[in-house]
């Protein structure tokens, strides 16, 4: 089957990233030292105000949060700022799938390697520290799901933005632009279901909801029975319209690949 | 003759102070038409540099939709003090990044070699051949929410405030930089940097919020192996006319130096290990 290829990308993807073990206790120690300063910064506040739902809430929410980032959030403007810098992008071209395919199961066996290494232990840290509540079986299923719908999207997302590497040929600004503007609107740093009802509705249209605060719905049990579709629902309309500027996005920067050195 | 060698001493030292000075000019001028070629890289990192500060104000207001004050601290205080504490980092990583990549880009790669056949001091020759000017657009921008906090605080502009302010940005540049030294030395053991950077970029966040909110060991850390308390919540507390951290104000002001000496001895140390990779 066609299949199998596709299966070779991602374990050689997940066996490269073992070789960045130390990567991987960095990245759990920073969501530590992330969990500690908003446990700090939320307290002062719960002491200070009255947060609606509590500060046990906020910080379930914000746990989930990095649950979902750790597991789902990747760089992929890296993979390909490389290979446009070095010009080897030109072998993405001549691979027996397309670039699109071979990046997205590249950064599927990532994402296999971040959930076993960096979310799970958040998960475990969440619950022994901070009392995080678990939700139940099919609830676990259904976060597990919308976490993955979470992954295509942030994916697409910074598949569209690494094509702009194929005019500007550096890719950290890029990726950290999209970074910047992705936590804060996901609901990574700050709990949407706090806002206030006019920003909420500006949050409400843009896309980043459904890659963090989709899934983190469903993890705390704010969303229940149908609302639990809706949740799907609007993740796939996202990953369909970003599938589509993807695929705008790279058949632009085709003709625009120039191969340095030769 | 003892006084003739000592004037020698003297003599030999503010001609090496010179000769520094002036090979410093010549790596920045060099670094400076290297960069006009990669004009949209430098477009771009201060572009998002200032995107990533616009952001994290918007976060900091998205926290007082909340609540009128967090311990007691308004927004606009708060705002003084992560504007404030910012201007210092982002100074401090205008001319002194280079450490965040010692290990990964000089150790590793035994590019340092070079630099022992050179009669320059060797830390003037890493921080020499880098200069993070993106951080630009950060440190103008930190100056604009200083002096924004400034008007809506209704401070009054003492000149001991001045003066305050401008040795405080010092002590704290090197406070920073005493920590970039220490975490950057590591790199002579383990071969990398950058993965204890990321920690400290994390750890750096801590600056925006009151001291006085985190638990005892939190505080530890700051005032001791990060001490990132000293460069953005103590010298703030001074500004605001807040005299109950009086002695913290003070020891901001002198732990600098102190600091980067320390920071410079164990430099030291990590350097007699260094064996090159040879390769």
């Amino acid at each position: 089957m066609n299949m199998k290829k596709y299966y070779a990308v991602a374990r050689n993807a997940f066996k490269q990233a073992t070789a960045y073990r130390l990567d991987a206790v960095t990245t759990f120690l920073s969501s530590v030292i992330f969990l500690t300063l908003y446990y700090a910064v939320w307290s002062a506040i719960d002491a200070s105000g009255d947060i609606q739902g509590g500060l046990q809430q906020v910080m379930t929410y914000l746990v989930a949060g990095q649950i979902v980032s750790n597991a789902a959030f990747l760089q992929t403007e890296q993979f390909i700022g490389y290979r446009v810098r070095k010009g080897t992008i030109v072998n993405e071209l001549k691979r027996p799938l397309g670039l699109m395919s071979h990046v997205y199961f590249h950064e599927l066996g990532w994402v296999v390697f971040n959930t076993l290494t960096k979310a799970l232990p958040i998960a475990a840290l969440g619950v022994v520290f901070l009392n995080i509540p678990l939700p139940g079986l099919v609830n676990t299923a259904y976060f597990a799901l919308s976490t993955f719908l979470a992954f295509n999207l942030v994916f697409l997302l910074a598949y569209a933005n690494s094509m702009l590497v194929f005019w500007t040929k550096v890719d950290w600004s890029l990726r950290m632009t999209r970074n910047t503007v992705t936590n804060l609107f996901s609901g990574v740093l700050f709990p949407l279901y706090l806002l206030p009802a006019g920003l909420s509705d500006i949050f409400n249209v843009l896309p980043f909801r459904a890659m963090a605060d989709a899934p983190i719905q469903i993890f705390t049990g704010q969303a229940s029975g149908i609302q639990v579709l809706e949740i799907f629902g609007l993740q796939l309309f996202w990953i369909v319209i970003m599938f589509i500027l993807a695929h705008l996005m790279w058949r632009k920067a085709k003709t625009r690949l120039t191969v340095q050195g030769g | 003759m003892r006084e003739s060698e000592n004037y020698k001493g003297e003599e030999s030292r503010i001609s090496s102070v010179k000769k520094h000075w002036s090979v410093y000019k010549k790596f920045f001028a060099m670094y400076m038409k290297s960069r006009l070629i990669y004009k949209a890289d430098f477009v771009l990192g201060f572009t998002s540099q200032l995107i990533n500060l616009i952001f994290s104000v918007a976060f900091l207001s998205l926290l007082f939709t909340q609540v009128e004050s967090i311990q007691g601290w308004s927004f606009n205080e708060i705002l003084l003090l992560a504007g404030f504490s910012g201007l210092i980092l982002n100074l401090h990583h205008i001319f002194f990044f280079a450490p965040y990549r010692l290990g990964e880009d000089y150790i590793i790669s035994g590019r340092m070699d070079r630099y022992f056949v050179r009669p320059l001091n060797m830390l003037f020759q890493v921080f020499a051949r880098y200069i993070a000017d993106d951080n630009i657009s950060k440190v103008l921008a930190n100056i604009a929410i200083v002096v924004y906090a400034w008007n809506q605080l209704a401070l009054n502009i003492a000149s001991v405030k001045i003066v305050y302010g401008l040795l405080a940005i010092i002590s704290g540049v090197m406070v920073i930089g005493s920590i970039f030294v220490t975490f950057g030395t590591t790199a002579f053991w383990t071969g990398r940097s950058q993965a204890i950077f990321w920690l400290f970029f994390r750890i750096s966040d801590f600056r925006r919020y009151p001291y006085s909110i985190f638990s005892q060991p939190v505080k530890i850390i700051l005032i001791t192996i990060v001490p990132i308390a000293f460069t953005s919540f103590f010298p703030t507390t001074f500004l605001l006319g807040m005299p109950e951290w009086r002695n913290w104000q003070i020891i901001s002001l002198l732990i600098g130096p102190v600091m980067y000496l320390l920071a410079y001895q164990f430099w030291k140390i990590g350097l007699s290990n260094y064996s090159s990779t040879g390769s």
